[in-house]
């Protein structure tokens, strides 16, 4: 139980962990990863359980998908100080991000090496000590999740991206300088799920009729 | 009920079967080691409830890919020079004045930050069937407009 006590310790601290991105944005007390990963996981079981999914492995999926955020850095365009070289090259694509929208796909495929590069090596972090039985099932878990080649993890993806756009537009409401405009461009580009897109014209509504 | 099409390039066609086979490589190794007891004293063996998770798991996944390789269309290359947006295009456009290249495929192969974006998502749907130098809008409640500036195949 010693792995189990540690890994528990260690999660928690996402609890206190707010998502840089809203930081960025200027939010006050703005959520946690610990909070993201409880409205995903949340999302993910009511709308795949009408889906013909292995719900059980789609909501443990979820659970794990920022867990790697103990220890993956979430480095921003202002934190120029000490980085080495792969991480200055992510700053300039999200300075890019921030001042001329999102990146293209060219800068994205650069991010996504880099960023995978980090999160493997803080996932192996994190799960040092942990007994072989859960360190290898977390490891499928994510494994498969970035993988995104089974209907699982495709799904659990695309709820990660909605309940971003979600969480933005609450933050929209209080913070009317937020451009959410780019995250439902985006979100368009990315959704695919029958589901999901019934919810994406659902919060369009609820946008359109504020 | 009509079975459901899986559209895949070469390309997404030969890593779903590398997918596949890796599976298969996965349970047949799981299978060679012996399983463990089923009861350890007098309670279950964790150890060999974690094995028939994984094996499920896998049988799962295997079955999933089956599916998938037993319904699966190719996506053909369209006689030269086609200029309109077809499955399996690389479509360069230029939105909200950013220009930026998609392919065009199937929902088993889009993985969107590799620029792989799905015939199924509002975009993909809405650029399907359109030329080269054609705008087209995708509204509610924020209209952007796509301007396909190049389509190629390859």
């Amino acid at each position: 139980m010693k792995g189990i006590l540690n890994l528990l310790k260690k999660v928690g601290t996402l609890k206190e962990k707010p998502r840089r991105g809203w930081v960025i944005h200027g939010i006050d007390n703005p959520e946690t990863t610990a909070e993201h990963i409880f409205h995903t996981t949340f999302l993910v079981w009511i709308i795949g359980k009408r889906k013909d999914i292995d719900l059980e492995r789609a909501i443990k999926m979820a659970l794990i998908h920022d867990i790697c955020e103990v220890y993956a850095p979430d480095i921003t365009p202002s934190d120029t100080k000490g980085l080495s070289e792969e991480n200055i090259e992510r700053n300039e694509i999200l300075h890019e991000k921030l001042n001329k929208g999102y990146p293209t796909t060219e800068q994205r495929k650069k991010m996504e090496t880099i960023k995978k590069n980090l999160e493997n090596d803080a996932m192996g972090k994190l799960l040092e000590g942990t007994e072989g039985d859960l360190e290898k099932e977390v490891w499928d878990l994510w494994n498969e999740y970035e993988g995104m080649v089974t209907p699982e993890s495709k799904f659990v993806k695309q709820v990660d991206r909605i309940i971003n756009l979600f969480q933005g537009l609450e933050y929209h409401k209080e913070y009317e300088n937020i451009e959410y405009e780019l995250w439902i461009k985006r979100a368009k580009e990315v959704i695919d799920d029958p589901d999901l897109l019934k919810l994406l014209e659902e919060i369009e509504r609820d946008i359109s009729e504020k | 009920m009509e079975k459901k099409k899986y559209y895949l390039t070469k390309e997404g066609l030969n890593r779903i079967r590398k997918e596949y086979e890796d599976l298969k490589e996965k349970r047949r190794e799981k299978l060679k080691n012996e399983a463990p007891e089923v009861f350890h004293s007098e309670d279950v063996n964790p150890e060999y409830l974690t094995f028939r998770r994984d094996l499920g798991i896998l049988e799962e996944k295997i079955s999933k890919m089956e599916e998938v390789l037993n319904n699966v269309e190719i996506i053909s290359s369209p006689e030269e020079g086609c200029k309109e947006v077809k499955l399996g295009a690389r479509v360069t456009i230029e939105a909200g004045g950013q220009e930026d290249e998609f392919h065009l495929v199937g929902t088993m192969e889009a993985d969107p930050n590799l620029g792989k974006i799905s015939n199924e998502s509002p975009v993909g749907r809405a650029l399907m069937g359109r030329k080269e130098g054609e705008e087209v809008p995708v509204s509610s409640p924020i209209k952007t407009v796509y301007k396909i500036k190049k389509v190629r195949y390859q």
